[in-house]
């Protein structure tokens, strides 16, 4: 299927994160590529929510919503408070 | 962050052969800012439930929030969107989300939309804001469609100054040239030079074209946004 931005795993994450998820910064555990998770490319299967690396396309993270979130290839994530 | 809610339906409104918009009331609704979407899920009697991401038109405090809907052939929960929905119906949501593909009024820079088909939503949210905002930052919107008939918020967008249409299939009568993509002369001509922010958004295959021209004619990656939801 073609690819989402990472935007969409705004919902999904809020059941696991305060505040919103997406301007949170991933390293990716295989490129170590660094970037928003907004800028992930983003499948959706039966999985849940398959986060991609815009850097090598390795998974970054896959996200059920309410259910599990598994972040398989986060090497570091970095989150600033929210902007109030 | 908020879970789901559920808001009632108080107005559609044709927009184009295969799109609608659609004025949802949602009691408690936050407010939004430009370019945020959010969750909308249908449940099937058979508990079967399936969710998508809709950006809002519509940007501020009031609980009447604006989305518009282009209906998907194998879609889930856009043919239902376009062609069931009636004024009292109530549909959950979830939102307002995101806070990467956003336009904040304070932002100064200068910003270029580029939008392709039901791709400019968030983009008329963001013209709406910077409208309300009074903004002095230049903003302009690409607006790429096959025809007339397919532009989302066609006379809003018609009254707007800063907007330039691109036809892919069908121009109007006197239209200056063939129909045709965006392309880089496009770009040259309408579009803002590098320096600014870009904000990308439609179908994938149309931002990820536009991303590799921006950059292509010398936009800084990292200050292009894009919004791909799928699709062609």
């Amino acid at each position: 299927m073609a690819r989402l931005d990472g935007n969409v795993l705004a919902g999904p994450l809020s059941a696991h994160f305060v505040g919103d998820a997406t301007t949170a910064i991933a390293t990716c555990t295989g490129c170590l590529d660094t970037a928003p998770l907004a800028r992930a490319s983003v499948e959706i299967t039966a999985a849940g929510f398959v986060a991609h690396c815009r850097g090598c396309d390795g998974v970054i993270l896959i996200v059920r919503d309410a259910v599990a979130l598994d972040l398989v290839g986060v090497e570091a994530l970095r989150i600033s408070t929210p902007r109030q | 962050m908020t879970g789901w809610t559920v808001g009632t339906v108080v107005e559609v409104r044709a927009e184009t052969p295969t799109g609608r918009s659609i004025v949802v009331d949602v009691p408690g609704w936050r407010g939004n800012i430009a370019g945020q979407h959010l969750d909308l899920r249908l449940t099937a009697p058979d508990g079967y439930q399936a969710s998508r991401s809709y950006s809002i038109a519509s940007v501020g405090p009031d609980a009447r929030i604006q989305l518009a809907v282009d209906r998907f052939p194998d879609g889930e929960v856009s043919p239902y969107l376009v062609d069931e929905v009636r004024p009292g119906d109530q549909l959950e949501v979830r939102g307002p989300l995101g806070g990467w593909f956003v336009w904040r009024p304070d932002d100064p820079r200068a910003v270029q939309l580029i939008g392709g088909g039901s791709g400019v939503v968030p983009l008329v949210a963001m013209m709406r804001s910077h409208t309300a905002a009074k903004s002095d930052a230049p903003m302009r919107l690409l607006y790429s469609v096959r025809s007339p008939e397919d532009r989302f918020f066609a006379d809003e967008l018609e009254r707007a100054a800063s907007v330039t249409f691109v036809y892919t299939r069908t121009a109007p009568a006197g239209w200056p040239g063939e129909p045709g993509r965006l392309t880089r002369q496009t770009l040259a001509e309408s579009a803002l030079p590098p320096g600014g922010t870009t904000f990308v958004c439609g179908p994938t295959g149309f931002v990820e074209a536009v991303a590799t021209l921006l950059v292509e004619i010398g936009h800084d990656p990292a200050s292009v946004k894009t919004e791909r939801f799928g699709g062609a």
